[in-house]
C-alpha cells in the first residue's frame, strides 16, 4: 500500500509539472496583455514602455519566462495581483470566504444525499410514492438554474418576508464583534448555503439511490435475512458499506468544488469568494491570480484522486489485499 | 406433529411481462430428522418454494396467493417479520447455491459467523471464538483460526460453502434448507460438501430439504423425493422406490437421462419446460410426455395417493399400476 502511494505521489508530481507548463503557456500565448491598458496614457514614451517590459522580463522568450516563474513559485512567491496585493493573500482570503459556504453545503448535501438515497431506494421496492417524489424532486432541482433558484429565494426571504439578508458576507456599515459578528455572518450564510446544498444534493442522491437499489438485490442481503435479520437491519449493517464503496468516486469528484467555489451562487449573493475572484481576474487578465488559482485547483484535484484511491483501499478489502475482484 | 407442513402453496410473481405463476398449489411435509430431496429442472419452482418457507421472497415482487406453511405448528406466512426473524437462523436455516455472492464481500468471516449468535444468543456472541474454530474444524477446514480472519474473496468456493454451512448450523436448527448447495462447486468438492451435510444431519438430527437437479445427490442423501415440474409436484415417494420404479412419466424420463445409461449418445427429454407466463390447461408435462394421451391436453391431473407416496398423472387415475414393482 505504501509503495503504491509513493508511486502515485511521484506520478502526481509529474502531472502537476505538466499542468503548470500548460497553464503558463496557454496564458502567455493569449493575444494581448494586461499592461497595455495600464499604459494607455499617450504621454508615456513608447520606448520607455519597451525598456520597462524588457527590464521586467516580459519580452523574454516564453520558456525563459516559464523557468523564471517556476523558480519564483518554488520559492513561494506567487506574484502580485494587478491591484497590488500579494496574490497569495488575495486568494487565501477569498478561499476562506468560499469555504465558509462550500464546506457546510458539502457536508449537508452529502448527508442528505446518502440518507435520502437509501430511503428512496428502500421504498422503490415498496411504497413507490416516496421514491417517485424523491426522484421528481431531484429532477426538478436539476432542471432549475441555480441563479434562478437563488433569485427566487432572495425575493421570498429577503425582500417579501424580510427574514434574511439578500447579499454579502456581513451587514455593511455596522461593526459587530464577537458572538454578534458570528451570528451576523451565519445569517448571511443561510441562503447561499441552502442553494448550494440543494444543487449539490440531487446528483449524488441519484447515484446513491441506484447504488443502493443494486445492493438490495445482492445475495448477501438475503443471507443476512436468513441469519435472522430483518430486511431493514440487513440493509443497514450489510448493504450500506457496500453501497458507499460504489459512490466513493462520485463523492471525491465533488470535492474540488469545495475549493473552486460556486460562481453563480457567489455572484448572485455578492459573496467575496474564490469563484468571484477567479471570474474577475479572467476579465481583468490578472495572470498571477489566474495561474495561482488554477494551480491550487490542479493540486486539489490530484489530491482528491489520491484520496479516492485511499478510500477505496480502506473500504474494500478486495482492493486493499489485492487480486480478489477478478476471482 | 410434522416439523414442516406446506399446504396448497401458490406463489405468483408480478413482472413487467405479466404474472408468472412460479408455484402452483403444492403440498408436502417434512418430518423431524428427515432428508427430503426436491428435484426438478430450472424453472420448476424449487428455489421459490424454499425461499417461501424461509420468508425470503421479496414481498413486493412475489405474491403468495394462497396456502399455509406450518413450522412446528406455527403459521409462518401470517407471522410478523420480527417473530419470523427469531426462527430464521436459529430454528431454520438455509445454505445458498452461490457461496461466492451469498457472503458479504467486505466483512471478515468471523464477524459474519458470530453475527448469528449476536442475533439469537447475544450472551454467546463475545466468547464464541473458540466455538467457531471448533465448528470449522469439524467441517474439515484445516486452518480454522486463519480462515476466521479472512475475507470471503480469499477463500476457495468449497471453503466458502463450508463457511455457509457453519453459519447455518451454528444454532443447531431443526430444519436446514440446502438450495443446490453443490451446483457451483467442482465435482470433488461436491462430494465433500455432501459428506459434511450428512455429518451435520447425523450430529444435530436436523431435517434437511435438499434442493437439486442432480439425481446422484438425491440417491446419496435423500430418504424421500419430490419431483417438481413447472410449479407442481408430479410425484412424491420414498427415494428407494423412486430409483427402483418411478411412476410418473417425467420421473421415468429423468431417470433415463442419467449418464449411467450412456450408450454412445446421452438421452435427453425433448423440448423445454413451459414458461411460467403461459396459462396451462391439462398436464404441464403434456408437450414433452412420450406416454401422453389426448385427454392429457384438456384435463388437469389431480394428486393421487399411490403406494408409499402420490403421483399426479391421469395414467394412475384408476389406481392401477400404483403398487411398486408393478
Amino acid at each position: 500500500m505504501l509503495r503504491y502511494l509513493r508511486k502515485r505521489l511521484l506520478i502526481y508530481l509529474v502531472i502537476l509539472f505538466g499542468v503548470s507548463i500548460a497553464v503558463f503557456v496557454l496564458m502567455m500565448s493569449m493575444p494581448g496583455d494586461p499592461y497595455s491598458w495600464m499604459l494607455m496614457d499617450p504621454n508615456v514614451d513608447p520606448a520607455y514602455v519597451q525598456r520597462k517590459l524588457d527590464e521586467l522580463g516580459l519580452n523574454d522568450p516564453i520558456h525563459i519566462q516559464y523557468i523564471k516563474w517556476l523558480g519564483r513559485i518554488l520559492h513561494g512567491d506567487f506574484g502580485y495581483a494587478l491591484e497590488g496585493q500579494a496574490t497569495l493573500d488575495l486568494v487565501s482570503q477569498a478561499l476562506k470566504n468560499t469555504l465558509l459556504l462550500t464546506i457546510p453545503a458539502f457536508l449537508l448535501s452529502t448527508l442528505f444525499a446518502v440518507l435520502l438515497g437509501i430511503w428512496s431506494a428502500m421504498s422503490a421496492s415498496g411504497n413507490k410514492i416516496l421514491d417517485r417524489l424523491v426522484t421528481l424532486g431531484t429532477f426538478l432541482e436539476v432542471s432549475i438554474p441555480t441563479f434562478f433558484l437563488a433569485l427566487i429565494l432572495i425575493k421570498w426571504f429577503g425582500y417579501d418576508l424580510k427574514l434574511l439578508p439578500v447579499s454579502g458576507l456581513k451587514t455593511l456599515r455596522v461593526h459587530y464583534t464577537g458572538l454578534r459578528y458570528v451570528l451576523d455572518v451565519a445569517k448571511h450564510m443561510i441562503l447561499p448555503v441552502f442553494v448550494l446544498t440543494l444543487t449539490q444534493t440531487s446528483g449524488m442522491l441519484r447515484y446513491m439511490r441506484s447504488a443502493m437499489i443494486d445492493i438490495l438485490n445482492q445475495d448477501y442481503i438475503r443471507t443476512a435475512q436468513a441469519k435472522g435479520m430483518t430486511w431493514r437491519r440487513a440493509i443497514w449493517t450489510h448493504g450500506l458499506r457496500n453501497a458507499l464503496i460504489s459512490v466513493i468516486t462520485v463523492f471525491c469528484m465533488r470535492l474540488p468544488g469545495i475549493i473552486s467555489g460556486a460562481l453563480f451562487t457567489e455572484t448572485v449573493f455578492v459573496w467575496p469568494g474564490i469563484g468571484t475572484l477567479n471570474y474577475n481576474s479572467i476579465l481583468n487578465r490578472d495572470y498571477a491570480v489566474i495561474i495561482t488559482i488554477t494551480m491550487i485547483l490542479a493540486m486539489v484535484i490530484l489530491a482528491t484522486n489520491l484520496l479516492a484511491d485511499i478510500l477505496y483501499a480502506v473500504a474494500d478489502p478486495r482492493i486493499r489485499l489485492g487480486g480478489g475482484a477478478k476471482e | 406433529m410434522k416439523l414442516l407442513e406446506v399446504k396448497d402453496l401458490n406463489v405468483v410473481f408480478h413482472t413487467i411481462l405479466g404474472e408468472a405463476e412460479a408455484v402452483r398449489g403444492i403440498s408436502f411435509s417434512v418430518d423431524r430428522g428427515e432428508v427430503l430431496g426436491i428435484v426438478g429442472e430450472s424453472g420448476s419452482g424449487k428455489s421459490v418454494t424454499s425461499l417461501a418457507i424461509m420468508g425470503l421472497l421479496q414481498r413486493k415482487k412475489a405474491d403468495i396467493r394462497h396456502g399455509t406453511i406450518l413450522f412446528d405448528g406455527q403459521d409462518l406466512l401470517s407471522m410478523p417479520e420480527k417473530q419470523l426473524c427469531q426462527l430464521r437462523g436459529s430454528r431454520m436455516a438455509m445454505v445458498f447455491q452461490e457461496p461466492a455472492s451469498a457472503l458479504n464481500p467486505v466483512i471478515k468471516i468471523e464477524k459474519q459467523l458470530s453475527e448469528v449468535y449476536k442475533l439469537h444468543e447475544p450472551a454467546r456472541a463475545k466468547t464464541c471464538h473458540s466455538e467457531l474454530v471448533a465448528l470449522l474444524k469439524r467441517l474439515n477446514i484445516p486452518d480454522a483460526e486463519d480462515v476466521l480472519k479472512k475475507y470471503p474473496f480469499e477463500l476457495s468456493g468449497g471453503m466458502k460453502q463450508r463457511v455457509m454451512i457453519a453459519m447455518a448450523v451454528l444454532c443447531r436448527p431443526d430444519l436446514l434448507i440446502a438450495d443446490e448447495p453443490t451446483t457451483a462447486l467442482d465435482v470433488t468438492t461436491q462430494a465433500e460438501i455432501l459428506e459434511l451435510l450428512r455429518l451435520v444431519q447425523q450430529e444435530t438430527n436436523c431435517a434437511i430439504i435438499l434442493i437439486t437437479h442432480d439425481l446422484g445427490v438425491i440417491a446419496e442423501m435423500a430418504q424421500r423425493v419430490i419431483v417438481m415440474y413447472r410449479g407442481k409436484i408430479l410425484e412424491e415417494c420414498e427415494a428407494e422406490s423412486f430409483f427402483r420404479s418411478a411412476r410418473h412419466p417425467y420421473s421415468q424420463d429423468l431417470l433415463n437421462t442419467r449418464p449411467e445409461y450412456f450408450s454412445g449418445r446421452f438421452t435427453s427429454i425433448e423440448g423445454s419446460i413451459p414458461s411460467a407466463y403461459e396459462k396451462l390447461t391439462g398436464c404441464a408435462y403434456y408437450g414433452r410426455c412420450r406416454q401422453a394421451e389426448p385427454r392429457c391436453a384438456v384435463r388437469t391431473p389431480e394428486q393421487i395417493q399411490c403406494g408409499d407416496g402420490c403421483v399426479c398423472c391421469l395414467k394412475y387415475e384408476t389406481g392401477e399400476g400404483c403398487t411398486h414393482g408393478g
